[in-house]
């Protein structure tokens, strides 16, 4: 091999030259991007005579969560069906953003590109913490179904984002809630807490934790546990170990199934509490028998209202499968509705064409005060859903393979 | 917290056993195809969890939940056989298509051809599966021996049982047989074994068919004791199935047995032992860091692993 | 007559255009977002693609250069990432808010301090027990992301994240300011890289590479090059993460998974180790090209394909029109990108397959690659060639 001489270095240098050089080059003379202040960058979009208003999605098509995504997309695509606003039909275009930071960036990028009105999503969390700043930046409000960290709408730095919307209940207040029920209702005075080691598990644990010992009670052993965990033997033989009153557990259904089975197996008789990520149907479906007696709350009233039939109904006849099998179909289909009902009051006709203001849009969309298939929605200052903050969480036990409402 | 009740330890030991024994069988099959090929066989954990989905498809078609009596005896066992055959077709048609043309390509090339196999096939059964769970029937009888303070249910006896009569099975098969001779032979020496007139590649296409059925079988139980799967429940117990292989020395099959147990009980006991270190806690979040810092030590001071031999040092 | 141009020292034609053709290709790369039709969806794809390029220059240097196989380069991404978000993120519990250019250089340092930390417990491990060691360090090190709350915000993650200033200017924060900086870092680093490859560090880790037994026995110090190309590895690892971090502003333990160890070590091997272009093509088909297939673009250049399609779904209208059930037919080609990006997992488990059984050495091995893998294959009986066999490998 020969020994490359000091003409490297000279070629390599000369190379990152010309980068440097082109960026400058490119800089000042490129195109800027407007909306340069710090604020949102709303401006007016024009929809040609003959072309759909398009709504983006922002969730996981492929991959481990897609029973989760896609639902959620199908769900909100049902609000804008058949709908006409001022002649124009919707369109949705849906982008994968695979439940991760980098992708809901890319998701909202492509998004903003193919020039959407507004988004329905992205579904986690992370996705949106990393997107919003996008979003933002391009004026397009952005309304999750599902994100349910607390730093979504208090973000670390700066004020909440404007155009950042969501429609579930921040956690602290079912894990207030929980801890109330758990204390005054179910007489727990110890209880022992499984969770998900993700934002939705760890945040619910965390407010019911803060709670329950402000009420006097004690936590007497805290596990967490990954996703897609199935063996919970030696978290059960803890348990068993330390008699508790009762077992508060946080997470998603797909790991409760297991959890509860195998804690029935050695502990038939122990009290059982978790939240709205578990109260669904394949978590009787696949606990059987072993569910009965598990309570369960839900931020929404108690018994579902018509809006609810009436979206099951709908997403019956279109798809064939039943909503409630996937959480969050519900709220993503009043998140679109927000958008659309948002855009029916804003579009203008300008000749033949549509135009929408997107700063217009965006407080359209914050004003929307309505019952929506999920419960109430209403927005408050940080774009959380106070709709929901104002209805009391409910609680369901498991009686005979089904969730009846606690009084 | 050391005056736990013995109750609990003994309960805890039982749940690593239980575990382990499932570790054991599935890390079976790294080691004898990294014996026999020097390859690690990433796709192996699909092949567990094939097999469980091939155990949920028969044991559906004989009723499901509503076997009942001595059928039950016979579903499971069917059921099992069925997994086995399922998972080593599949172990097969890989090696034939996958790595069997890499078989003299350096070590990276099958490396990476066994993890893309891996992905195809995890993410093949989660699309046609739409990454919802499948639910197991819950038939097995329940019930459980006590004995003082110790515990253990009829499900759980029967899932350690079974995987050590199947590694029982597997070692007469190894050390009794002709096919289990010319297994060994090809592991220790491989142009010798051809040389000495035994059929390389039928030896090689057994290694794959027995360990693949062990992680069939291994597929069922799983199914049996935890009653959910997904295409995805392959990736974590396959992992730690080898780093369990590792630990009791790759290649070697009493190594990949001790290895099993060893990082179940580790899992559980030992956690749980390391929590009542004063100012120490290791809730279940830690398990799996656990598991893979033990891996870390015991190959610090045994860098071949528990059963390794200290021969293969070009490994 | 003497050879004029050997006379006026020009190397020969040959010579001028084999180093033309990777500054031409780097000049063209750097004009890339002054083309109208990069948009910023498309600068953000590529930036991505940088980043995979730069991370797998990184573990080429471990697994292509020194031949030791690291199932865990994540852990030195995610170090880098956190450092960059503990040090500038309000959430984290060190409210310090540092330059992006002060935390780089550490983040160079922290990244080798972790490579070596890594490296000494794993000095006498060979081929698959380091593989598995590196992987358990991987995921180590992601499950005390998620569980030391304290320091790392646990699965909430550190938000808010800094960019870089720039002097006289602005922050860096467009697409295309990203794109260049991730260029120039690639570029900086393959230079490097391939510096550090044809220098005595090198030859030593090919040494190493070849046969560790015979290197010592001719009196390389293995644990100080072993040590060193971990080291090295680690810190271009640790500097992709603060890129990264600064690029996205958020972190989690989402992003720092045993998949991106698999994604690097994909693009270099696939890519064809060591060789610097195969990496970038790597990185573009296996990073890349799923994210494009999303693109509008891509469906409105896949639209044409229309008479294809009429084709493909003949024999299906055909049977449809006779058939009393309904037939699937071959879906709109531009629904294909998506289609095929829905399914985008099962290709690249196939592509990884097909690849590494079609072409063993990747898809552009270096010449010397070229000789090892694709000797012909021995007879069953024959013991390959010493240089076949690809030794320890």
């Amino acid at each position: 091999m020969r020994n490359p001489g000091p003409r490297r270095w000279r070629w390599m240098l000369l190379v990152a030259l010309t980068a440097v050089l082109t960026a400058a080059m490119v800089a000042c003379g490129g195109d800027d991007e407007e909306g340069g202040s710090s604020a949102a960058g709303f401006k007016t979009v024009t929809i040609q005579a003959g072309q759909p208003i398009k709504i983006g999605i922002s969730s996981v098509i492929s991959g481990d969560l897609e029973s989760l995504g896609v639902p959620i997309a199908q769900a909100a695509e049902l609000a804008g069906k058949d709908v006409q606003i001022q002649g124009f039909s919707i369109a949705f275009v849906r982008k994968d953003d695979g439940c991760s930071s980098e992708g809901g960036v890319n998701a909202a990028t492509q998004l903003i590109q193919e020039g959407v009105v507004a988004v329905v999503g992205p579904i986690c969390s992370s996705s949106v913490v990393a997107a919003q700043p996008e979003y933002e930046k391009a004026g397009i409000t952005h309304i999750s179904p599902s994100a349910t960290a607390v730093v979504v709408t208090a973000p670390a730095r700066g004020t909440p984002f404007a155009t950042t919307l969501r429609i579930p209940a921040n956690d602290g207040l079912q894990g207030i809630a929980q801890a109330k029920f758990a204390y005054e209702k179910l007489g727990a005075r110890k209880a022992y807490i499984v969770h998900d080691t993700d934002v939705y598990g760890t945040g619910l644990a965390d407010s019911f934790a803060k709670e329950f010992q402000r009420l006097g009670g004690t936590i007497v052993g805290r596990e967490g546990y990954e996703k897609r965990t199935t063996d919970f033997s030696s978290v059960v033989t803890k348990i068993q170990q330390q008699n508790p009153d009762l077992v508060y557990h946080s997470g998603f259904y797909a790991e409760a199934t297991p959890f509860i089975q195998q804690l029935r197996r050695v502990l038939p008789n122990v009290k059982f509490l978790s939240g709205d990520g578990v109260r669904d149907d394949e978590f009787l479906r696949g606990a059987g028998k072993d569910a009965e007696g598990a309570y369960l709350s839900q931020p929404s009233p108690p018994a579902p209202g018509p809006e609810f039939d009436t979206f099951k109904k709908k997403f019956q006849e279109a798809y064939g499968e039943d909503p409630s099998d996937s959480p969050f179909t519900a709220e993503a289909y009043d998140a679109a509705t927000v958008i659309v009902r948002a855009l029916q009051e804003v579009a203008q006709k300008d000749g033949n064409n549509l135009r929408i203001d997107l700063r217009k849009l965006n407080e359209a969309m914050r004003k929307q005060k309505f019952a929506g298939a999920s419960g109430p929605v209403e927005f408050g200052e940080n774009g959380d859903n106070i709709g929901k903050a104002s209805i009391e969480i409910s609680f369901y036990v498991v009686r005979n393979g089904k969730f009846e409402p606690v009084q | 917290m050391f005056l736990a009740s013995t109750s609990f330890w003994l309960d805890q030991m039982v749940n690593g056993l239980t575990i382990g024994s499932m570790y054991a069988l599935i890390a079976l099959g790294y080691t004898m195809v990294y014996g026999v090929l020097k390859m690690i066989n990433f796709a192996h954990g699909e092949v567990f969890m094939l097999g469980s989905y091939a155990g949920f498809g028969i044991l559906v078609a004989f009723g499901g939940e509503s076997i009942a009596g001595p059928m039950v005896a016979v579903a499971i066992a069917v059921a099992m056989a069925g997994a086995a055959l399922a998972s080593a077709s599949t172990s097969v048609v890989l090696e034939r298509i996958a790595y069997r043309p890499l078989r003299n390509a350096p070590r990276l090339a099958p490396l990476i051809t066994a993890i893309g196999a891996s992905i195809f096939l995890q993410f093949l059964v989660l699309d046609v599966t739409s990454a919802k769970a499948s639910f197991y029937p819950r038939i097995f009888p329940g019930g459980s021996i006590v004995i003082g303070a110790f515990r253990i249910t009829y499900l759980q006896l029967f899932l350690i049982g079974c995987s050590v009569a199947m590694m029982l099975f597997l070692s007469a098969i190894i050390q009794r047989t002709a096919v289990g001779r010319s297994i060994r032979a090809v592991a220790e020496n491989r142009t010798a074994a051809a040389l000495m007139g035994i059929d390389v590649d039928r030896a090689i296409v057994t290694t794959f068919v027995l360990g693949a059925a062990m992680a069939g079988v291994a597929g069922v139980l799983w199914g049996l004791f935890f009653l959910q799967i997904r295409g995805s429940m392959g990736f974590l117990p396959g992992i730690k199935a080898f780093t369990a292989a590792v630990l009791g020395g790759i290649g070697s099959i009493p190594g990949a047995m001790v290895g099993g147990y060893f990082l179940g009980l580790a899992e559980t006991v030992g956690r749980e032992a390391l929590s009542t270190i004063p100012g120490l806690n290791f809730p279940n979040e830690w398990r799996d860091v656990i598991a893979f810092s033990l891996l870390v030590f015991v190959l610090l001071f045994r860098p071949t692993g528990i059963f390794g031999e200290l021969v293969s040092r070009r490994a | 007559m003497p050879d004029i141009r050997l006379w006026l020292k020009v190397p020969p034609r040959r010579d001028v255009i084999r180093r033309l053709v990777p500054v031409a290709a780097v000049g063209l790369l750097a004009l890339v977002p002054a083309i109208p039709f990069f948009t910023d969806p498309w600068l953000r794809v590529f930036f991505l693609v940088g980043l995979y390029v730069l991370l797998g220059l990184g573990l080429n240097v471990v697994v292509g250069f020194a031949g030791l196989l690291d199932l865990g380069y994540v852990a030195f991404f995610a170090a880098g990432a956190y450092l960059m978000g503990i040090l500038t993120s309000p959430q984290s519990p060190i409210d310090l808010r540092l330059d992006f250019w002060v935390i780089l250089p550490l983040a160079l340092v922290l990244g080798a301090v972790v490579g070596l930390l890594l490296g000494l417990p794993v000095l006498p491990l060979r081929g698959d027990y380091l593989a598995i060691v590196t992987l358990g360090f991987g995921e180590i090190i992601r499950i005390l992301l998620v569980n030391l709350r304290g320091i790392t915000g646990g699965s909430q993650g550190l938000a808010a994240i800094e960019k870089p200033p720039v002097p006289g200017w602005q922050r860096i924060d467009e697409p295309w300011q990203w794109y260049y900086v991730i260029l120039v870092a690639a570029v900086v680093v393959a230079f490097l890289s391939a510096r550090l490859r044809d220098a005595r560090i090198g030859r030593a880790w090919e040494a190493i590479r070849e046969d560790e037994d015979v290197a010592a026995a001719m009196g390389i110090d293995t644990v100080k090059y072993k040590l060193l190309a971990f080291a090295t590895g680690a810190a271009v690892g640790s500097c992709g993460g603060v890129l990264f971090a600064s690029y996205i502003g958020f972190i989690n333990p989402t992003s720092f998974t045993l998949q991106v160890s698999i994604n690097v070590l994909a693009v270099v091997i696939i890519g064809g180790m060591g060789n610097t272009w195969g990496i970038v093509f790597g990185a573009f088909i296996l990073i890349g090209v799923p994210e494009l297939l999303q693109f509008r673009e891509t469906a409105d250049a896949l639209e044409r394909l229309g008479w294809l399609r009429t084709i493909l779904d003949a024999p299906f209208a055909a049977l449809d029109a006779v058939a009393p059930f309904g037939v699937w037919r071959v879906p709109e080609p531009e629904t294909w990108g998506r289609l095929v990006a829905d399914k985008r997992f099962i290709i690249y488990g196939a592509l990884l397959i097909i690849v590494m059984v079609l072409r063993p050495g990747g898809l552009f091995p270096s010449r010397r690659r070229r000789l090892e893998f694709e000797a012909p294959p021995p007879a069953e009986v024959a013991e390959p060639t010493a240089l076949a066999a690809g030794g320890s490998q």
